[in-house]
């Protein structure tokens, strides 16, 4: 017996042990740690604040997701990079949705197709590499072939140098707004000479550079010296992937992340009474929407659908679905802060009489099971959901429940909505698109005949015309009132069901200073102001 | 001796092949196109037109050859795995076997310190609750055996977070694989595998205080600490078998665990994969745990044989006559 205990005592120091070796962390009061995975880790010597005699500071950024890839044309890569303050673009949003120059000075139009772009000749790779016109034309040359996602901001584009530190952007359609289109994260200018598989060889322009990574686990940068614009004051930023919702909760809670992201809005509670974290919800510009197939029997008629519209209590679903942390919107549009006239059109309340009466006057009506029946068939509606809307998915079942729609939730994974789209069999479904973009890119996604988003198969004449009108559409003003004339069309139409911006919380450390609300939160955390004090 | 080895070796290859097989079916049965899922939605703005981002898919599909047959898909698969090559994670482009390699050891790490901890308390309590049969002490152990395996392993690792993260402040919620993060997921894996340590040693404690000579030995007056150490050395066989088993589900099975403490070892790595459907990583995860439980049975049994002559010699004395 006491060999067996020795036996486990041995074992118990030779875990311990296996697991205690490698790099001290420069964090505060952090235990010593090891990144990871071994060799998945790569990393880059950094001085240690501790050598210099510093205060160690690092900041703590906590994700429901972090890259698998260093490399800024993988899929989502270069919205984490840009989020942590290693990529940038020439152009950036700022939180009241007008679009600021970033790595570019200054953007003009020259005429309706041409425009004129001045590069900092300041600005600099972190290997030192001029971002000239020539670095920038490349870059997005390279994000143009390679990243899928890049190619609806960089299609209408021809981008041809004019002199060393000058471009001329030349566009496929008259007004186009181009610096919006530089804007977005897939556009983050990278040196295309370089290798980003690597820590050592990644080459971007942001003001922290990655020194340490570990693929969907870790990502630890530090101050770009040689960085162009103000500097930031945090000497670290550690930004890691906690998947688990509830560990992230409880990461915000314990103190040690400064910035937790994709808060879920189930989990509010348990911050009421915290003092130490607050909790910032700035709406994002994308509507919760429910998408109904077209081609379904049932849905098939106008009315059935504007029916389902007007019996969602739009007030209700807020609170029961998103803790009240999201405003109501009855069309499409009404999530971009540009079209705040959008967020009360045509269902300017909710309405349980109004909704009856069209199902009645469409042949469904109601028998003594409360359920409305057409030719011995009942009013069923099948609604898939996924991730987080399982609670919007039961709360609009019991709504609908009560106008006599038999409805029912099927919750579950992503990849069983885009099977069911395959394959025709779905009722409805429910999807949050970004509503923030130029006009006629973002509304003809949704509402042209072959937009990539239009899977309920809508068609409308009076829609088609429309958003043909504001492609050629000159002036901002004729272009505003015309998205908004084709959200007022489609929402007649009832093909979807626009009900609230997709709630966004972040918690946030009250040892946080300079923390920045932004409707495009999870590319927007890490700023120059950024700064931490003793809690 | 060398023929049952060669038999059991036989069996476990035998094993193995039929897990291949299920294994690379049952991944394929499940929705979702995992090349979809990698390049996420045609982009921030729905386009209009799809037809580059089919094509996309449709070139990506080629490149990792999941528009070929199935059939044709899973020789390759073995062909690569008898070179022992594992593949390469459509989602990050690395290979498989280097990315569980590296995070083998953190996942190791874990189990072992899990099981340790099964043992110390399965050995412990499991020692009082046969010494104190039918007593408080008993129920005690049996009530908190039943509570402990009928609640789930997120709900008691979420609790420990809340308690020693949040409420006393004595351990840090990070992604590291540390000394420093070790002892809560450890602690909390070897609690909700100790009940059925516990139960089997009780039990098996009880069979050998039931046995001849261990009343012969008290009634020639033999010291009681004596008697229950020579009961506590024949319960321990059987043990041995759970404990390895136990081992070989902690390595696979440990997955829950690691997402709630976000422990970077496979577990998490293969939880990851499946959410966006990365078949090679899937295959090769599964691949592993099936490989470490035929390895373990296949050890459990050598080591039987060789510990307890009498069940190599049953063996063949059954064959003898049937012959």
């Amino acid at each position: 017996m006491r060999k067996l205990w020795s036996v486990v005592l041995l074992g118990l120091s030779l875990a311990v042990a296996g697991c205690s070796g490698g790099n001290s962390n420069t964090g505060n009061g952090s235990p010593a740690s090891s990144s990871p995975a071994g060799s998945a880790t790569q990393s880059e010597a950094s001085p240690s604040p501790q050598a210099s005699g510093a205060e160690p500071q690092e900041l703590v950024v906590i994700g429901q997701e972090i890259n698998a890839s260093l490399d800024p044309v993988k899929p989502l890569t270069s919205s984490y990079l840009r989020n942590i303050g290693a990529g940038e673009a020439l152009f950036k949003v700022n939180a009241g949705g007008e679009v600021e120059p970033s790595l570019a000075e200054s953007a003009t139009e020259v005429d309706p197709t041409t425009w004129e772009i001045k590069l900092r000749p300041e600005v600099r790779f972190w290997s030192g590499k001029a971002v000239n016109a020539d670095a920038v034309i490349a870059s997005l040359e390279r994000s143009k072939s390679l990243d899928l996602q890049a190619q609806p901001f960089l299609n209408d584009l021809t981008i041809t140098k004019l002199d060393d530190y000058t471009l001329q952007v030349r566009t496929n359609r008259e007004h186009l707004p181009v610096p919006l289109n530089l804007s977005y994260y897939q556009t983050i200018i990278h040196n295309d000479e370089a290798s980003h598989e690597d820590v050592a060889t990644m080459d971007l322009t942001g003001m922290y550079k990655v020194t340490e990574f570990a693929p969907k686990q870790k990502m630890v940068l530090a101050i770009n010296e040689d960085y162009w614009g103000r500097k930031p004051t945090i000497p670290t930023v550690v930004f890691e992937e906690i998947s688990d919702e509830q560990t992230r909760v409880l990461s915000a809670l314990s103190g040690r992340s400064h910035v937790t992201l994709n808060v879920p809005v189930s989990s509010l509670t348990q911050f009421k009474d915290n003092k130490e974290v607050y909790l910032s919800a700035a709406p994002a510009a994308s509507t919760q929407t429910i998408y109904l197939n077209l081609s379904q029997p049932q849905l098939q008629d106008v009315r059935v659908r504007q029916a389902l519209s007007w019996g969602a209590d739009r007030d209700e679903l807020v609170i029961l679905a998103a803790e009240g942390q999201s405003t109501p919107v009855t069309t499409w549009l009404g999530s971009n802060p540009a079209y705040a006239a959008a967020k009360n059109a045509v269902y300017s309340q909710f309405d349980a009489d109004k909704a009856a009466g069209l199902l009645d006057e469409a042949g469904w009506l109601k028998e003594s099971d409360g359920i409305r029946y057409k030719d011995g068939k009942p009013l069923t509606v099948r609604l898939m959901t996924w991730g987080g809307d399982k609670a919007l998915g039961e709360a609009l079942q019991s709504q609908w429940t009560r106008i006599g729609v038999k409805a029912e939730v099927q919750h579950g994974d992503y990849s069983l909505i885009e099977t069911a789209r395959e394959s025709g069999d779905w009722d409805a479904s429910i999807e949050a698109w970004s509503t923030f973009g130029e006009e006629y890119a973002v509304l003809s996604g949704q509402y042209s005949s072959d937009g990539g988003a239009n899977y309920g198969g809508y068609k409308d004449e009076e829609t088609s015309r429309l958003l043909e009108e504001l492609k050629k559409a000159g002036d901002p003003q004729s272009r505003h009132d015309l998205a908004l004339q084709i959200n007022e069309r489609v929402a007649q139409q009832a093909p979807v069901i626009s009900l609230f911006p997709r709630p966004q919380v972040t918690a946030v450390s009250g040892s946080l200073q300079g923390f920045e609300e932004h409707f495009r939160q999870f590319e927007n955390v890490v700023n120059a102001n950024l700064t931490l004090t003793a809690q | 001796m060398h023929t049952v080895l060669l038999r059991k070796l036989l069996e476990a290859l035998l094993t193995l092949f039929f897990a291949t097989l299920i294994i690379f079916a049952l991944i394929r049965l499940a929705p979702g196109d995992p090349v979809r899922l990698m390049l996420g939605h045609p982009g921030e703005i729905a386009a209009q037109g799809t037809s580059a981002y089919d094509e996309k898919v449709a070139e990506l599909r080629a490149e990792l050859g999941l528009d070929r047959n199935i059939a044709v898909q899973y020789v390759t698969w073995l062909g690569r795995l008898a070179q022992g090559d594992l593949g390469t994670s459509i989602f990050t482009g690395k290979q498989v076997g280097s990315e569980i390699a590296a995070r083998l050891p953190a996942t190791v790490t874990l189990s072992l310190s899990a099981l340790l901890v099964q043992i110390a308390l399965g050995l412990i309590f499991g020692m009082v609750a046969a010494l104190r049969s039918g007593k408080l002490a008993d129920q005690l152990i049996r009530v908190a055996c039943v509570a402990l395996a009928s609640t789930p392993a997120f709900v008691v690792g979420l609790v420990a977070l809340a308690l020693f993260a949040v409420k006393y402040g004595v351990y840090e919620i990070s992604s590291d694989f540390s000394a420093a993060r070790l002892w809560l997921p450890a602690l909390t894996l070897g609690v909700l595998g100790a009940p059925q340590l516990v139960r089997i040693m009780r039990a098996n404690l009880l069979t050998e205080f039931g046995k001849i000579y261990v009343s012969s030995a008290q009634s020639r007056g033999l010291d009681r600490k004596r008697v229950v150490r020579h009961a506590a050395r024949n319960a321990l066989i059987p043990l041995v078998t759970m404990v390895a088993l136990s081992f070989a589900g902690l390595i696979g099975g440990a997955v829950v665990i690691e997402s709630i403490f976000s422990w970077p070892g496979i577990g998490k790595y293969a939880l990851d994969s499946i959410l966006v459907k990365d078949y090679p990583v899937i295959q090769g995860y599964a691949l592993v745990a099936v490989l470490m439980v035929v390895l373990i049975h296949f050890l459990v049994d050598v080591v039987y044989s060789a510990l307890d002559p009498r069940i190599h010699h049953k063996g063949e004395a059954g064959r003898e006559e049937k012959a």
